[in-house]
């Protein structure tokens, strides 16, 4: 398209000759452009771009654009569509001449019922500028999409006044935010939440638009937390009940070596074991992705305290069973298989799970080593926004998890109460005071071991 | 020595200490085919570290102690293949609480004899009859009676074919009015011709069941012989004494 030059370069041809035809013909040519919609640019390299790719927040406008040689602009007006509201909008214009700055002098104003901006520049922009201008805090609609940026300005060929020009077909596009980020910049604009945010305790903790955003983003740290104590417990549990066996074993060495395993680990802090396995193992040169070695950590921990959870709660079992079991001819891997470690599992079912629910909250830890999990998902959020909500969320993220099991515990430690209490038996059940005590109480060694 | 003087059970100048207190101090046994031996004693007079030392739940400190023609406490013997054949009762019953009534008679016979599925349910049934708790079969021992659980408990032993069985104070537990029904099945047995090893409190069952009383006491036995001999006749000051307390 050419036509933009052509009208300058006519402009300049009849300047000098016919200034009474050429205002004729300029009508002319602008009741064409009008009339015809044609695209009538006259700046060149116009163009305008916006700073934001999702829709919902104040955004800035970048127009920028060239003025033909002859023309000299003393207005630009910005025609927003509907539903982009620049009430907060402030302009800031640069000029160049070449690579040279010009000083610009301009002042615009803002009529919110047609969301037009209209920038004046006194002194006018020098024919063969180059012009960015920059509106800033306009906010955009929600929805994504192509929008158009009609521009209209008001231009004087020397000498001649008042001609209006327009620039059509300037778009820009910006998507659709995602749906928290929505809801989000949706709350942004509700009169309950700015009065809700006006309390401070409430803004720092509980901040609504930090809230819907933390909370997809924390759901992948809460998955990730899971996964990983939801592999390593499995093991951990095979791990603690080899190590309890080699602690009552017969050979002096196996059990030594079992006691120390037990002693040190549980005599350390997890943390440290963390460091020893992501850092040391490192230096080393044993390098495991950063996932295995979580969880090797994590089963390594466990199975020392779900060994002695084990450990007390076979010994537990009165050794009558034993005696029992072996006066029928069984071995002794027979007796435990069939008769202790049934009994043993019944008994230990709640120290388990609450060491599974220590377990689980361990991995907040791994946050200092760079696991995305909940903890280290929330710190990075928390430390973006300077908002404290994150921290909530991923509280509440742990609490899903553990306040389920924590009544799990409290029902399982009650029903075994109630079974090795008799309460359950029939009303027949009676026993003589020199009756031993077979319905030996949920050993305390049993639920004991596994507390921190 | 005939197969019929042929002792089932043979303790030989038996000790055992635990520590430096020496509870048995050279007990010598023969218990022959269908004898019913009642051992009596005082508390502490080693009656049931004895009993235990038969099927070796117990260690001999030194002595010997044979089943038929095995040697339990010889180096190398095969303890729980010799245990099959003996079948204890214990004071506390020792039900396996997970298990019901039939399902603790079952499980030895399917992990240590290697019984069908069907043949140990069967063999169950039959011993709960004998005991008379076929109606209790599938229940839990919580929610039986302690005689009742004392009849389960020798149910399973029997289950088992033992060529011996011992009964360790089995009564001690029960309140009196449950004791009955468990002696009446332990006579039974007797009757039945178990060959059986009984320590207890029950002067009444030892005198009517026994075919030969032995009195312990201070880890030896001090005097044995027939029920009428023993009550009515005691030659032992101690036994005198014993008997005189009780009575």
């Amino acid at each position: 398209m050419n036509r933009p030059a052509d009208i300058g370069a006519r402009m300049r041809e009849l300047t000098h000759k016919h200034r009474s035809r050429f205002f004729a013909v300029t009508l002319l040519a602008v009741l064409m452009a009008l009339t015809l919609a044609t695209q009538s640019f006259a700046m060149t390299a116009a163009k305008v771009t916006v700073d934001r790719d999702t829709g919902g927040q104040l955004t800035r406008f970048t127009f920028a654009a060239t003025t033909d040689a002859d023309e000299v602009v003393s207005e630009i007006d910005f025609l927003f569509p509907k539903g982009f509201d620049p009430e907060q909008a402030s302009v800031k214009a640069t000029l160049l001449d070449g690579l040279k700055r010009i000083p610009a002098d301009y002042s615009h104003t803002i009529d919110l019922e047609t969301g037009v901006v209209t920038v004046t520049f006194n002194p006018p922009i020098p024919a063969g500028s180059n012009l960015s201008m920059q509106i800033h805090n306009v906010m955009t609609p929600i929805a994504g999409g192509t929008y158009e940026l009609p521009v209209e300005y008001s231009t004087t060929t020397t000498g001649v006044a008042g001609e209006r020009r327009s620039l059509d077909g300037l778009t820009f596009k910006y998507k659709t935010p995602p749906r928290a980020e929505a809801f989000s910049r949706w709350l942004d604009n509700q009169d309950w939440v700015t009065s809700w945010n006006k309390v401070k305790f409430l803004n720092l903790f509980l901040k609504p638009q930090q809230f819907v955003r933390a909370v997809p983003l924390l759901f992948a740290g809460w998955l990730m937390s899971l996964a990983l104590v939801l592999i390593a417990f499995p093991i951990s549990i095979i791990g603690g009940l080899g190590t309890a066996f080699m602690k009552m074993a017969k050979i002096p060495p196996v059990r030594w070596l079992a006691s120390i395993y037990i002693n040190v680990i549980r005599g350390t802090p997890l943390f440290l074991q963390i460091f020893v396995v992501f850092i040391g193992l490192r230096t080393m040169g044993l390098r495991f992705p950063d996932f295995v070695s979580a969880v090797i950590v994590l089963a390594f921990n466990s199975s020392a305290y779900l060994a002695e959870i084990f450990r007390a709660g076979i010994q537990s079992i009165s050794k009558g069973q034993f005696e029992a079991a072996s006066s029928l001819g069984m071995t002794y891997w027979q007796a435990m298989r069939y008769v202790i470690i049934p009994q043993t599992v019944r008994r230990v079912l709640p120290t388990m799970t609450s060491e599974f629910i220590l377990l689980f909250k361990d991995t907040a830890l791994f946050a200092a080593v760079g696991i995305f999990e909940l903890m280290l998902r929330s710190q990075n959020f928390v430390s973006r926004s300077g908002n404290l909500t994150a921290y909530v969320v991923a509280a509440l993220y742990y609490l899903v998890i553990t306040i389920p099991l924590i009544n799990l515990v409290g029902r399982l430690e009650r029903k075994l109460a109630q079974s090795e209490h008799g309460i359950v038996a029939a009303p027949s059940t009676r026993r003589s005071r020199r009756t031993p005590d077979l319905s030996s109480k949920p050993d305390q060694a049993a639920t004991t071991p596994g507390s921190r | 020595m005939s197969a019929v003087t042929k002792p089932v059970v043979r303790i030989v100048n038996l000790h055992k200490c635990f520590g430096a207190l020496e509870v048995l101090q050279g007990v010598d046994l023969e218990v022959q085919r269908g004898e019913v031996v009642v051992i009596l004693g005082p508390s502490g007079s080693g009656k049931s570290t004895m009993l235990r030392c038969v099927n070796h739940l117990e260690v001999p400190t030194s002595g010997e102690v044979w089943l038929e023609d095995v040697q339990i406490n010889a180096q190398g013997s095969n303890v729980n293949k010799v245990r099959e054949h003996i079948g204890m009762v214990f004071q506390s019953f020792n039900l396996f609480p997970h298990l019901t009534a039939r399902g603790n008679v079952m499980l030895a016979q399917r992990k240590v004899l290697g019984r069908s599925e069907s043949e140990a349910l069967r063999i169950a049934d039959e011993q709960l009859a004998k005991v008379g708790l076929s109606d209790r079969a599938d229940h839990y021992p919580s929610q039986l009676s302690g005689g009742q659980q004392q009849r389960v408990a020798i149910a399973r032993a029997l289950a088992m074919d033992p060529i011996v069985m011992l009964f360790d104070e089995v009564t001690s537990a029960l309140d009196p009015e449950l004791v009955r029904d468990v002696l009446e099945v332990m006579k039974e047995l007797a009757r039945g011709g178990m060959t059986m090893l009984v320590v207890t409190h029950e002067m009444g069952f030892a005198r009517d069941v026994g075919s030969r009383v032995v009195f312990m006491d201070g880890g030896v036995i001090v005097e044995q012989g027939t029920p009428e001999q023993v009550f009515d006749h005691p030659q032992n000051e101690r036994t005198k004494d014993f008997l005189g307390h009780i009575s």
